[in-house]
């Protein structure tokens, strides 16, 4: 153990790692964390992370987990995370545009190191992985789709029909009714259903790789129907009009009445580059919805 | 139920109680939907004869008026009632309109 590790070294942010560093000049134009030092650059050998020194006080676990519960808090953070990862991208500049930039891993948020020497070895050992990452994020950017079931097309299904024992007040009326409803609303559901996939697989033609998130719930997304699909798309820049084109023609009014379909890109692929985890595979093989 | 509130312990009274109501009314519309789901597809399958018909779609119906009594004596609408359980999604599957 060295001398500068014994002495207790500062908390080090790191965002991106990078094969060719953004300069010293465009990064000290993008502040990173309100609260933190100026972004910098390490050196890796061959590959670079920006970092940032942020106080102890402030993104010490326990502080950091409890400010990361705050949601005013999340948005700083996580907007603070996303500056400094187009930084390191070297995209940071007014609408320069996630395709124009260097390829870049981005790291989780609040990906947290004890002095730069840690950062740097964390970097190391994971060397073959980012080395792979950064190939396959190479000319390739990041969109998100998410379809919704449309407004009044599941949750607010025409009124039962009044059928031949549907009317009136009865009891055996009022099953009829619900069982009406109930049929409505599992037709509507399985057809959106049916759109939301039928959206998905023609996207996923033009893309190199797709991957779902979980549904975000309704609180979160502040609609009042369900999310059927909240999936992401690895684009190759020279397919990017064919997939552009495709999304336009998806998520244009009319039709699939029964959904509604928005997309937005390009972006840094974040979707793409665990490197934690195992790669995504490339289309061809399709995969369970997480 | 109300928007969560991260830590702090709220100890206003008249919200605790709110909050109560809400979640007690969660379980009952719960178990309501549970049985009229059941009562449905009894119905459907035609294995009730027209008097239990009557009788069942009668309690049910006057269950669904009170239930929106309740909601309305507390303040709240239907949708109010359920919990987002993450993974699993929604508790009440189908919030009635």
């Amino acid at each position: 153990m060295s001398a500068a590790e014994r002495a207790e070294p500062g908390l080090v942010c790191a965002f991106a790692v990078t094969r060719t560093p953004p300069g010293p000049t465009a990064l000290a134009s993008v502040p990173g964390h309100e609260e933190g030092g100026p972004l910098r650059v390490l050196d890796a050998g061959g590959l670079y992370v920006v970092v940032q020194d942020v106080p102890e006080t402030l993104f010490g676990e326990q502080a950091l987990a409890e400010r990361l519960n705050r949601p005013a808090d999340l948005e700083r953070c996580a907007r603070a995370h996303h500056r400094a990862v187009e930084a390191a991208a070297g995209t940071g500049g007014p609408r320069a545009g996630a395709a124009a930039g260097a390829a870049v891993v981005p790291l989780p948020m609040a990906t947290l190191y004890r002095g730069d020497r840690s950062a740097l070895r964390a970097v190391d050992e994971r060397r073959p992985v980012l080395e792979a990452l950064l190939d396959r994020l190479r000319d390739r950017t990041e969109w998100a789709v998410k379809v919704h079931a449309a407004e009044g097309s599941v949750d607010a299904a025409p009124g039962p029909p009044a059928g031949p024992e549907g009317s009136g007040s009865g009891g055996r009326a009022y099953l009829s009714r619900a069982s009406a409803r109930r049929r409505d609303r599992q037709e509507a559901h399985g057809k959106a259903r049916t759109e939301a996939e039928a959206i998905d697989a023609e996207l996923r033609r033009h893309a190199v790789a797709a991957t779902r998130h979980r549904p975000q719930s309704e609180r979160l997304t502040g609609r009042r129907t369900p999310q059927l699909l909240n999936a992401a798309y690895l684009v190759e820049n020279a397919d990017r009009d064919a997939f552009t084109r495709a999304l336009a023609a998806l998520t244009a009014e009319g039709g699939r009445p029964s959904v509604r379909a928005d997309a937005s890109g390009p972006w840094i692929p974040y979707s793409f580059a665990r490197w934690d985890e195992e790669p995504v595979p490339e289309t061809g093989r399709r995969e369970v919805p997480a | 139920m109300s928007a969560p509130r991260a830590h702090a312990v709220d100890l206003d009274p008249e919200r605790v109680t709110n909050d109560l109501a809400a979640l007690v009314l969660t379980v009952v519309e719960l178990l309501r939907q549970l049985m009229e789901r059941q009562a449905v597809r009894r119905f459907d399958e035609g294995t009730l004869s027209e008097a239990q018909e009557d009788r069942l779609g009668t309690a049910l119906m006057l269950l669904d008026e009170r239930m929106d009594d309740l909601c309305a004596q507390h303040g709240l609408s239907r949708s109010d009632l359920n919990l987002d359980l993450g993974p699993l999604g929604p508790l009440l599957a189908d919030p009635e309109p």
